[in-house]
């Protein structure tokens, strides 16, 4: 009980800005879980497609994923992901 | 795209014209030499001064957070530490996300912190930006022994450490949604342990638990002597403004007393005998959405 009160206690701030929620989204029905943590996410038509993908940091490499959206701009959905590329290569920034 | 480093370097991907992206180039300061704010630059851009070029703002390990114009070419001004409400801001691990939340034609600015924590605050128009009216978003997680623990039960229903944002709209309804990566500690599958470990884990936890209670005993000892020397009668009667006085006594008499150490190197010991037999910390990083209704 004490226990809930105080998770009850962690979740409220985001109400006031007009945001539901939240939820963890999924790639393949998975939770997108990326390496050694620190995700960073951003939206971008990577793939010129016209639809906004899911790109992702994370610190292990200091590598990006890139999440290809296979719906809708409306209902994304992501299934795998691919390393963001630069120059021919996979890229990285040093990551410590 | 721009993204920072853990180093402090901040890197730039340029496109290539054909869908795809150069080889990364550093973002250099005026000295010529790599623009290196402090370690952990985390990077987001927009356009502060509405001239048509995007402008960076970066987090950063140690808490400072700047604005840094872009002056095209990759050219850009002196790093500009941002406050709010009137005091510099101070976020450790920072990430910041910069946007026009409320429409109002200055940007606003989220800005994720280590302990969990995840403000809004309004921007103030003018040559540099500065912001008013901090807001909480996610309140910062309690600082507990077992956060492995703790975490594996939060993250059901937030973002935990590091919430890193990005605003953007996800479900494509003209409204801008939130996104947040984070850092999670959660504990992983324990080890298969055979009968002789697990009695051996057993009773390194008793000998854990039997020191943990002889050093808290001590301490509650230690703490009326030093309250004692301080001219009071026990630890809860000395007043707030003599508390950081009192740790100091306290630390120094802890510092003196052999049982003390003893007993502290014994608990050190002992974690580290039972530590091949816990679950290990598993490094997690989710992504959560939060939708503008």
């Amino acid at each position: 009980m004490l226990f809930a009160v105080a998770i009850a206690a962690l979740t409220d701030g985001w109400l006031s800005l007009d945001l539901s929620d939240p939820v963890r989204l999924k790639a393949s029905d998975q939770f997108i879980d990326v390496q050694h943590g620190h995700a960073h996410p951003f939206l971008a038509d990577m793939d010129g497609d016209g639809k906004r993908d899911l790109i992702v940091g994370q610190f292990q490499d200091g590598k990006a994923r890139v999440y290809k959206n296979y719906a809708t701009d409306n209902t994304p959905v992501y299934k795998d992901f691919t390393w963001f590329k630069a120059g021919g290569v996979q890229a990285t920034v040093p990551y410590g | 795209m721009v993204s920072g480093s853990y180093d402090g370097p901040i890197f730039v991907f340029r496109g290539d014209g054909k869908g795809g992206f150069l080889a990364p180039q550093k973002i250099a300061g005026k000295d010529g030499k790599d623009l290196v704010l402090d370690n952990a630059v985390s990077i987001s851009l927009a356009d502060w001064n509405k001239d048509g070029k995007p402008d960076i703002f970066a987090g950063t390990i140690s808490g400072p957070v700047y604005y840094i114009e872009n002056n095209g070419n990759m050219k850009v001004g002196e790093p500009v530490r941002l406050s709010c409400d009137g005091k510099e801001l101070s976020a450790l691990d920072g990430g910041p996300a910069a946007v026009d939340w409320d429409n109002d034609g200055t940007l606003d600015m989220f800005l994720g912190e280590d302990d969990g924590a995840l403000r809004y605050m309004k921007g103030v128009p003018g040559a540099i930006p500065s912001f008013k009216d901090l807001h909480v978003v996610l309140n910062q997680l309690p600082q507990v022994t077992d956060q492995e623990n703790m975490l594996a039960k939060v993250v059901k229903t937030r973002p935990t450490l590091r919430p890193k944002p990005f605003i953007g709209d996800w479900n494509g309804d003209g409204k801008p949604d939130l996104l947040v990566g984070d850092f999670c500690l959660l504990p992983g599958p324990p080890p298969q342990l055979t009968p002789a470990q697990a009695k051996e884990r057993d009773d390194l936890a008793k000998q854990q638990a039997s020191l943990n209670t002889e050093l808290e005993k001590l301490t509650k000892q230690l703490e009326r002597d030093a309250a004692k020397k301080m001219g009071y009668a026990d630890a809860k009667s000395v007043p707030p403004g003599k508390q950081e006085a009192f740790q100091l006594e306290l630390a120094t008499l802890q510092g003196a007393d052999a049982n003390y150490n003893r007993l502290l190197e014994s608990i050190t010991e002992v974690f580290t005998k039972k530590l091949p037999f816990e679950p290990p910390v598993d490094y997690h990083g989710f992504v959560w959405l939060f939708l503008k209704k």
